[in-house]
């Protein structure tokens, strides 16, 4: 059995690249790398720093294989290393958050839409503003979950720290996008977030 | 006896990812308010689940993947930057690889490069509002010696575009950095774009073109002097990172509330030409409309 030709599992690529199959290490960054560019787009907010943050993430990957212990899902440990790509190259730059380039998906969006064309483009550019400008800590809680579909335990693993405190990140993280997207510059402030 | 407490909105996000306890729901039936404050998440979650990020070129993939792969035969994996970024993000160094740190000499020849514009345009004395082209020039001096990053859009062709620098990986983007002809202080007079009742209704207005209509009449302009109308086209500039000024500036009344219009040209990243149209209120600039055609 060779990778090239058979399906291999990923827990046989993972063994291969331990054991420095160079072709497997290959085959699982190319596995991964979708997940890992879609998450520093939307946390670091542009092309540019995304793919700063994808390369520095995909050796990250490669040079910790040899630690990697399986004892998480190992989607689950690249996005831990790719949350953190993203946190060191937006600390690094000390960005304000600002919108990035519109994707190719936009105008075919907005193509394909009946009677308002614009519409979509309209409310990607308002959320992709929205999101850059929410703390970073919220910002990366709401993309894991709303974008790459992470459970709370999963995101909680992925950013050590316990799921209340990803529970909260999430909902101050959709409340100020809820604020943003209405257009309304004052924060609600009759509901509680959490509890006093 | 105490009305019950209606679910925060902790339990309400729960609640929308099947992460809130049972009880929750039924509160939620119960009142209306929770109900319309859920239905505002809803429409959050689904935002961000629509905005899918598009897959990089298979070209770009092989390079990031070869990149990586020499990368690790390279260094000795116990000291290199690997294991910074696997551990807890609470502990993460702020770790900085030489190549990727700008050079000295580059930073200071664009700050260089910045204050000589910015003492060329205030003996220009071009600025016709009360605060000096060299006032807002040494603003964004402050701001890059900040954020040297913002280096790379201020200084222009004196920054590497985009960190490409690393490892010469093949560009994905075309940034709003294209010259498109229009004059580095934009249009002067505000265009008086109407009354609507709704951004709908602006929107579709301006769907085709910015009208020719005739420049605000002296009283209305005067509720939108020009530090108004720079201080929100600066902003829409910065948010969504264009380096042009905007080809057309107008105001309007949506609902009742003025706005500050700006049409900018935009590249898209296969290098179409398109229009970016924002409109802002003028308080706070803060975005109430924005599209693309």
């Amino acid at each position: 059995m060779t990778l090239d030709r058979l399906p291999v599992s990923e827990a046989d690529l993972i063994a291969a690249a331990r054991a420095g199959d160079r072709r497997a290490t290959d085959r699982l960054l190319r596995d991964h790398q979708a997940r890992i560019y879609a998450v520093c787009r939307r946390v670091t907010g542009n092309d540019a720093d995304a793919l700063d943050a994808t390369q520095d993430a995909m050796i990250a990957v490669v040079r910790g294989l040899p630690s990697f212990d399986g004892r998480s899902r190992f989607s689950t440990w690249v996005y831990r290393i790719a949350t953190n790509s993203c946190l060191d190259e937006l600390r690094r730059r000390k960005r304000r958050p600002f919108v990035g380039l519109p994707e190719e998906s936009d105008r075919h969006q907005a193509e394909a839409s009946v009677g308002d064309p614009g519409r979509a483009v309209d409310d990607r550019l308002l959320v992709e503003a929205g999101l850059r400008q929410l703390p970073e800590d919220f910002r990366v809680a709401v993309v894991l979950r709303d974008l790459c579909q992470l459970d709370y335990a999963e995101i909680a693993e992925v950013l050590d720290v316990p799921a209340g405190t990803v529970r909260s990140r999430i909902s101050r993280g959709r409340s100020l996008l809820a604020t943003h997207l209405s257009g309304n510059r004052i924060a609600p402030t009759e509901r509680p977030t959490t509890a006093p | 006896m105490t009305e019950p407490t209606p679910p925060l909105d902790d339990d309400l996000s729960a609640l929308l990812d099947n992460e809130a306890a049972p009880q929750v729901a039924a509160a939620v039936e119960e009142d209306p308010a929770s109900q319309a404050r859920l239905a505002e998440f809803r429409r959050v979650r689904e935002a961000v689940a629509s905005m899918a990020v598009a897959p990089l070129a298979d070209h770009v993939v092989d390079h990031l993947v070869a990149t990586a792969l020499a990368a690790a035969d390279e260094g000795d994996p116990s000291t290199s930057d690997g294991p910074a970024l696997i551990g807890p993000i609470a502990s993460l160094d702020d770790q900085r690889t030489a190549k990727r740190q700008q050079p000295g000499w580059l930073v200071a020849a664009a700050v260089v490069a910045l204050v000589a514009i910015g003492l060329g345009l205030v003996w220009s004395g071009t600025r016709d509002t009360g605060q000096t082209k060299f006032d807002a020039v040494g603003a964004r001096v402050n701001d890059t010696t900040e954020n040297p990053s913002a280096l790379d859009s201020a200084a222009g062709s004196a920054a590497p575009q985009g960190e490409a620098s690393k490892g010469a990986i093949p560009s994905t983007t075309s940034g709003a950095t294209a010259d498109t002809g229009t004059s580095a202080s934009g249009p002067a007079a505000l265009i008086d774009l109407g009354t609507f009742a709704t951004t709908d209704a602006l929107r579709a207005d301006l769907k085709d073109s910015f009208p020719t209509s005739p420049p605000l009449s002296p009283t209305a302009s005067a509720a939108f002097d020009s530090t108004t109308a720079h201080r929100c086209s600066d902003q829409a500039k910065a948010l969504f990172s264009l380096d042009t000024e905007p080809s057309a500036r107008g105001a309007a009344v949506v609902a009742g509330q003025r706005v500050v219009v700006f049409e900018f040209a935009y590249t898209t990243d296969d290098a179409r030409a398109t229009t970016l149209v924002v409109a802002t209120t003028p308080d706070v600039c803060q975005p109430v409309l924005t599209f693309q055609r």
